[in-house]
């Protein structure tokens, strides 16, 4: 293994961050085993939609910004 | 407060066991060993991972799984798994066999991918029926050509490939020796598409079900 390879899977800098970012986080969350107590269900083979991630990704961050602006507005 | 283990990959026992020391969120990484098999988990509460801090948490279990994936075959867990060390053992038992064949089958492959997406906007401004499916049909040869001249381009750099399908065109995962990630980069930088990895070569683990 190259020092470069790894170098694929950083997310980068600049204007191509966000994309290796959402790489990595699709792989991350999509492929490898999936467990549920000690039964394998599936692995690998969904692909998950990129918008959808940044989407749901962006939601819950965007309401847990919601409920600190309520709660500091209290 | 529950405490399990958050599960990063499965390893073979053998070998070097220099794994990185630290986990997600500053934990302690702790292997598991069960049946020749070690699995890389960290102690934590499940409550730690919030939406808060959840894009962290995934890079840094990415990072862990890379480290180790740079050095040998993985079978990573999907983020977050969260078992009891009894769950773990009882899943390393169950499973060796599958996951010692995928392990030693692929200790110097990886999985590169290349994404070919159609920019066939006029598929919108069909009104019928009828010019939807030509439209469609065309756009999927198209992608189909793409993915053939790819797949020439790689040549023998690839073992073999997977397709999936995506709403705007397909995926493709090449089984790519360590010794030949380069030559299949270079090759590719001709067709001006996406090219990502190495990443570990899941998509080629359902051969193995194949073989029950």
């Amino acid at each position: 293994m190259t020092a470069n390879r790894n170098a694929i899977l950083t997310p980068a800098q600049g204007p191509e961050q966000e994309a290796s970012l959402l790489e990595i986080l699709d792989h991350v969350l999509n492929a490898g085993i999936v467990l549920h107590g000690s039964l394998v269900i599936s692995i690998a083979g969904v692909d998950l939609v990129y918008l959808g991630l940044n989407a749901v990704l962006t939601s819950v961050e965007t309401a847990f910004k919601h409920i600190d602006q309520k709660q500091l507005g209290r | 407060m529950v405490i399990t283990l958050l599960a990063y990959c499965i390893v073979l026992g053998q070998g070097q066991t220099d794994f990185p020391p630290d986990g997600v969120l500053g934990s302690r990484l702790e292997p598991v060993d069960d049946s020749g098999l070690i699995a890389l988990c960290s102690e934590m509460e499940r409550s730690s991972i919030s939406a808060k801090n959840f894009q962290r948490a995934a890079l840094e279990f990415h990072r862990v799984t890379q480290a180790v994936f740079a050095r040998r075959a993985v079978v990573p867990f999907r983020f977050p798994t969260w078992l009891s060390s009894e769950e773990m053992r009882a899943h390393l038992s169950q499973e060796s066999l599958r996951y010692k064949d995928f392990l030693l089958n692929h200790a110097d492959n990886v999985q590169m991918e290349v994404r070919i997406v159609s920019k066939e906007t006029a598929m919108q401004e069909r009104t019928t029926g009828g010019e939807h499916l030509r439209a469609r049909a065309a756009q999927l040869r198209k992608v189909d050509n793409q993915a053939n001249e790819i797949k020439n381009l790689a040549g023998d750099n690839a073992l073999e490939w997977r397709e999936q399908e995506t709403p705007d065109g397909v995926r493709l995962y090449a089984l790519v020796s360590r010794t030949s990630i380069e030559k299949f980069r270079e090759k590719l930088k001709l067709a001006s598409v996406p090219v990502t990895g190495p990443w570990p070569a899941t998509a080629f683990f359902n051969q193995l079900r194949e073989k029950d």
